[in-house]
């Protein structure tokens, strides 16, 4: 069923109940809506901007002589690359339960800190220093 | 329902045919998904302003993606509207990517193995694994988005905004929003190299992508995940020579893609792309191919003025440079000059894949690299034999298809897309061309296969 949870200006919280049905877990979510002053302060153009230096990009080049479309020069593909993002050690998280994560945003050297409050509230905060310890001749790039 | 302390419990029925693709707008009040500058209806998208629009795109292409993947774990998917580069006549699109990667990660009951020591994105890693993996749980998402909120506007690809279109038709100076958004899924989806850095070969904290035990480099004949980090980097960078050796996707090539077009001369045999513009190269055709200056203007050689008529074209194969002015000009005057077929060489880097129509224009046309345009060319007139190939497959080397990786690095299109020999267009090409439609598995298109490759 494709319910329609993009109708939520949301971020979600995600649980599994495995419960009745171990082999077929239903699929269940816990959601919390975030307000948008709170997805602004986690995102912020900068931040996007980081972003987007990680990430694989499709591009547009109009030939006005053509009147069409093509693929871009050198130059200009190198025009509208990104700035690169700041070297950084890849930092891993581990996961609960067991495994390694990654994630998206560990270019920027910004790593979230969250805290759960009795009342199922989520506060995070944004610590500058890694807390993984570095290790060499790893950069992480995504794309 | 915005309340920080709110928590909602949803329910979603289990996907057994199909998985639940969910965006979740970050835009700010009155930008993007929010924009709420009235629209009118367009292309079967009854949404009334510009944000809302944009969501019906965006939900329809998470409708197509959900459609044709299995996973019992709901994918969401963070999207902004966001200032990304670009310049009056070029610009970034989208861009978009996982927004973690897990690996090691312990199978639920009823789930599958991961392979060891190897990175997958989110999405896959839960829908094998059967289980949502939380590890900050205020940063959720299995994918990231970006798309460019200034397109259109001036110093922004000027005057070439989105189309809002559910359908597919998009007049020619708009960008199909649906197209591009699946694009981007895609990626998220796991449509990627990464998070190893194809630009030095460097894997993520030692570890190999998923992606790297399909992907083999025909000169040493080493698959990725193999490599060194300078085979890598150097593998990259060989144009037409890396290539997917994925079992699904090989085995759909002769349903997807076209026969390979090809140039046979005293020069030897060289590639060609068949265009959409024009007539097709139906069965064999052979004859004198010649390169005689047209009436000047920019340059002699681009075929954009009328020829002069002893120019002795008629019956013959015409070979013209590409640029300066339209492909159907080119055409034309080609045509008018009796040109049995014309012959386009590129003026940049790589295939010349023409995607343009025009139904005035009936001779077949070919494109072709510039090295195999300036051979010809050196060597006119001389006897050609234009053809399909029925033993090989356009975009293909070996029997394999080709990712996209030109000489010069590309960041952020190189390795992680298809190469753009491959016709016809695939979704999951660099560069949006004006033959992309929404159809993301074969008879037309190869990318589907690519993520079944990888588990899905």
């Amino acid at each position: 069923m494709k319910k329609a949870f993009w109708l939520f200006p949301a971020i979600v919280v995600t649980t599994l109940l495995i419960a009745g049905e171990p082999a077929q877990p239903a699929k269940e979510k816990q959601v919390r809506p975030l307000t948008a002053e709170e997805i602004r302060a986690r995102y912020t153009p900068e931040k996007l901007e980081r972003l987007r230096a990680s990430l694989a990009a499709r591009i547009a080049v109009i030939d006005q002589a053509e009147q069409g479309r093509r693929a871009p020069t050198a130059e200009e593909a190198a025009a509208l690359a990104p700035a690169a993002s700041p070297a950084a050690s890849p930092a891993v998280r581990s996961v609960t339960g067991g495994g390694k994560a990654l994630h998206a945003d560990q270019a920027s050297l910004e790593y979230l800190v969250a805290t759960v409050d009795t009342d199922g509230a989520v506060k995070t905060a944004h610590q500058t220093s890694a807390p993984a310890k570095k290790q060499e001749g790893n950069r992480n790039e995504k794309r | 329902m915005r309340s920080a302390k709110l928590t909602l419990g949803l329910l979603t029925a289990g996907a057994l045919f199909g998985a639940d693709v969910v965006v979740v707008p970050g835009d700010p009040a009155g930008q993007g998904f929010n924009d709420p500058t009235p629209a009118t209806p367009v292309g079967g998208n009854p949404g009334t302003t510009l944000g809302q629009q944009a969501l019906n795109v965006f939900q329809r292409a998470a409708n197509i993606w959900g459609g044709k993947l299995v996973s019992k774990q709901p994918i969401l998917v963070i999207a902004f509207f966001t200032p990304l580069s670009c310049t009056a006549t070029s610009g970034v699109l989208g861009a978009a990517g996982a927004n973690w990667y897990f690996s090691d990660i312990p199978k639920a009951n009823g789930g599958q193995d991961l392979k060891a020591a190897t990175w997958y994105p989110a999405a896959l890693a839960e829908k094998l694994t059967l289980q949502d993996i939380v590890v900050d749980p205020t940063d959720p998402f299995e994918i990231f988005t970006l798309f460019n909120s200034r397109l259109g506007q001036p110093g922004c690809l000027t005057n070439i905004g989105w189309y809002y279109g559910l359908d597919n038709n998009e007049p020619a100076n708009r960008i199909d929003l649906l197209s591009v958004v699946l694009h981007e899924f895609g990626h998220g989806l796991g449509f990627s190299v990464g998070p190893t850095n194809a630009s030095t070969g460097a894997h993520a904290q030692g570890q190999a992508s998923i992606w790297e035990s399909d992907m083999r480099d025909l000169t040493t004949g080493k698959q990725w995940v193999g490599m060194t980090n300078a085979e890598r980097a150097a593998s990259a960078r060989r144009d037409g020579l890396l290539v997917w050796t994925g079992r699904s996707v090989t085995n759909v090539i002769p349903s997807t893609l076209d026969f390979r077009l090809e140039i046979e001369s005293s020069l030897g045999t060289a590639e060609a792309w068949q265009s959409a513009l024009g007539g097709g190269f139906a069965g064999q055709r052979s004859g004198t191919l010649v390169a005689p200056n047209d009436g000047g203007g920019v340059s002699p050689r681009d075929g954009c003025q009328a020829f002069p008529v002893v120019a002795n074209i008629a019956g013959n194969f015409l070979l013209v440079d590409r640029g300066n002015c339209t492909f159907v000009q080119k055409a034309i005057n080609a045509q008018n000059a009796g040109a049995a077929g014309l012959v386009i060489a590129n003026n940049a880097a790589g295939p010349l894949v023409i995607t343009v129509t025009d139904p005035a224009v009936t001779i077949p046309i070919a494109g072709v690299t510039t090295a195999t345009g300036n051979a010809l060319r050196a060597a006119a007139p001389l006897a050609a034999r234009i053809q399909r190939n029925p033993l090989i497959r356009v975009g293909t080397t070996g029997g394999f298809a080709r990712l996209y990786a030109p000489t010069a690095f590309a960041g952020g299109s190189s390795v992680s897309h298809w190469d753009t020999s491959l016709t016809p267009s695939m979704l999951m090409e660099p560069f949006i061309t004006n033959a992309l439609g929404s159809n993301v598995r074969n008879p037309d298109d190869l990318s589907l296969n690519l993520l079944k490759d990888i588990g899905w």
